[in-house]
């Protein structure tokens, strides 16, 4: 094994001996307890009691897939929040420098849209995984009254992911979550088209080639492609008529 | 009685044995084996940019006996994978030249140097051209030897060709539709019309190149002879199909104008997004559970490797696709026309075989099963397996897939069983 493989293998161990061996007031614990009073909050009754059982769990189960779905949009927002365009982006771009002035307000603006509208899609996550949950507290709820209590951590990882499927699938087909995915995607075009201007900008500037050179390039070549075919068919008829006729 | 009875004790135990689990599947991965995708020995026939027509060899290669095996893997014909095929007689061309005609002797332009022959046979019955999806690689049909769509249809005498669409870069960002069904796919079916000295195909499409196979037997149909399409979407705005809810959303003109490509990783997110805790996280802890048995351990990084080894899709294939497709519906509303031709439904009167997945969570099932009041054919039959989207290569629900071909197939062409 290399030791790469090695030093996580070790890393992983110490981490989950860590977590055995630690107090209740561990920070990874208290993150999970956060999370999961998080969740349970505004929720049914049996949804709470079920996160309160949760939580005597730990932070190695159900929470760590969440958290990093959560961390994954939270760096992206704290990412934005970071970046300082100065108050010289609100000005309206005048001067020489009036056009490299319009394309940096432009992918503040693009980068600010999207965190927005980040912050909704992760609310929305949130709201799938508070369905979930509540789903998990109705499955668990009947197990318990039909006398077949979860018994194992696996069977309750099953369930929790059975839940979350159902509960995505109610959200993702609805027409909310459609177009805020769309909204998403699209503002994340836009950042795009204003990193690509600026970029270009620079490559022009040093004389190397652009993707938009490069574009009329292969368009080009395509039309004169499709000329090439045409004349060679017209050719190819002319030829087998000037045939049937001889 | 609550309903959790776990002790903290016990999710302590299970956290161990979780974590002791975990230790012996990295263990199974750093210690495996490097997968090869394909099993089934083939030769390239024809190329054209980047797209390459294959040809599948027979039954020889998978009855022999271990020691015909070593000598035949001594001879370079025997497990070649992907990356590992014999160039026979390569057809090959920038540009399509002259249609070929009939068989004979072949004029090699820059491509492939044309090999010696393999020695293996090809398959003795009726050919099908195989027709795959721009979105994954064909090698989910020949994943292993024991898991081989192609290979069983070999076993039933059917000559396999298939099309690999290669990786599309940035100079292939303006290929459309119309180059897929009235280039590529049209000059594969001529060579293989060419290879069989036949005036038709047979031609089996799967999943988005069902729908080509569906617009090229619509347009061309005195090419195809039969048609079997396969987990084929027609209707792209069924009730189920999130993909086409999503996709009605995104502005796909800016996005191509902008991206280009769209990127096979990309479009990956789209489907694990379809059904995000099993395929991120669930799946991966079922493997713990495999982890110690090499076999499956391969089978699974096999899986692997195919799902996550997406091309790219050219740009302006992918706006077509999408808006045509999934935004207007063009195919099943009868409004498609390439080169000014209409894409009309009707016109498919060959005898067609529609297979559909009854779980399929990518192509609803209620997208392919339409087909059968739109074509125009009296000869329709389908086929259901109760499995997923891939499950209708790999499952063992599928196992009788490729007879169900290979025998409705031989019934039209008067040969084999029930002709």
């Amino acid at each position: 094994m290399s030791d790469p493989a090695n030093s996580w293998l070790a890393a992983q161990r110490e981490l989950v001996e860590r977590w055995l061996n630690s107090p209740p007031e561990d920070a990874a614990r208290d993150q999970a307890q956060q999370f999961w009073r998080s969740i349970a909050d505004g929720v049914s009754p049996e949804a709470r009691e079920l996160a309160q059982q949760l939580l005597q769990l730990g932070p190695g189960f159900l929470a760590g897939a969440s958290d990093s779905l959560f961390a994954l949009f939270g760096a992206a927002k704290a990412k934005a929040d970071d970046a300082t365009f100065g108050r010289w982006l609100d000005l309206a771009p005048i001067g020489y420098f009036r056009e490299h002035h319009a394309q940096a307000q432009e992918l503040a603006q693009a980068l600010d849209e999207y965190r927005r509208i980040a912050s909704r899609m992760a609310s929305a996550i949130g709201r799938i995984h508070t369905d979930a949950l509540e789903l998990l507290a109705k499955k668990t709820q009947e197990l318990g009254t039909a006398g077949q209590p979860v018994s194992d951590t696996r069977r309750l990882y099953n369930l929790w992911v059975e839940c979350s499927e159902q509960s995505f699938a109610r959200h993702a087909s609805g027409e909310a979550f459609g177009r805020l995915q769309g909204e998403l995607v699209n503002a994340g075009t836009r950042v795009r088209v204003a990193q690509q201007t600026i970029a270009e900008y620079f490559l022009k500037s040093l004389d190397l080639p652009t993707r938009s050179e490069l574009n009329s390039v292969h368009k080009r070549l395509k039309e004169m492609r499709g000329r090439i075919e045409s004349l060679e068919e017209q050719l190819s008829s002319g030829k087998s008529s000037a045939r049937s006729k001889s | 009685m609550p309903s959790l009875n776990i002790s903290e004790t016990q999710a302590r135990a299970d956290a161990q044995a979780f974590h002791e689990q975990l230790q012996r599947a990295l263990h199974a991965l750093a210690n495996a084996r490097h997968v090869r995708l394909g099993a089934t020995p083939r030769e390239m026939v024809y190329t054209e940019d980047k797209v390459t027509l294959f040809r599948y060899k027979g039954r020889g290669a998978r009855g022999v006996g271990p020691g015909q095996e070593k000598d035949l893997e001594a001879r370079g014909a025997r497990g070649a994978g992907l990356g590992q095929e014999k160039s026979a007689s390569v057809f090959s061309h920038s540009y399509p030249g002259p249609t070929p005609q009939a068989p004979g002797p072949l004029s090699h332009s820059p491509g492939p140097t044309p090999q010696a022959p393999s020695p293996l046979p090809h398959a003795p019955g009726p050919a099908i051209l195989i027709c795959y999806a721009l979105i994954n690689r064909p090698s989910m049909m020949d994943l292993q030897r024991d898991r081989s769509l192609i290979g069983s249809l070999l076993d039933n005498d059917v000559d396999v060709f298939l099309i690999e669409w290669g990786s599309p870069d940035g100079s292939d960002r303006y290929l459309e539709l119309d180059d897929y069904v009235n280039r590529y796919l049209h000059h594969c079916v001529q060579q293989v019309m060419r290879i069989r000295g036949e005036a038709q195909v047979n031609l089996v499409g799967v999943c988005q190149g069902g729908t080509l196979s569906l617009c090229y037997a619509a347009l061309h149909p005195e090419r195809v002879r039969n048609l079997v399409t396969m987990v084929t979407p027609v209707d792209f705005q069924t009730p189920n199909d999130l993909i086409s809810k999503w996709v009605r959303h995104v502005d796909v003109d800016t996005l191509v104008d902008k991206f280009g490509n769209v990127s096979g990783e990309a479009l990956n997110g789209v489907f694990l997004s379809l059904l995000p805790f099993r395929l991120t996280s669930q799946k991966y802890v079922g493997f713990l559970d495999i982890a110690n048995d090499p076999a499956q351990v391969e089978n699974f990084l096999r899986m692997e490797q195919w799902i996550f080894d997406s091309p790219d899709n050219p740009g302006e294939m992918f706006r077509q696709f999408s808006n045509w497709f999934y935004k207007e519906n063009r195919l099943k509303n009868g409004t498609l026309a390439l080169r000014g031709a209409p894409v009309d439904l009707k016109q498919v009167t060959m005898p067609v075989l529609n297979i559909y997945a009854t779980q399929d969570h990518i192509v609803p099932p209620a997208a392919s099963a339409c087909l059968q009041d739109l074509v125009g054919t009296e000869d329709y039959t389908t086929h259901t397996v109760p499995s997923g989207h891939i499950g209708i290569y790999v499952s063992s629900k599928a196992k009788d897939l490729p007879n169900v071909i290979a025998n409705w197939l031989k019934q039209r062409e008067g040969v084999g069983p029930g002709a």
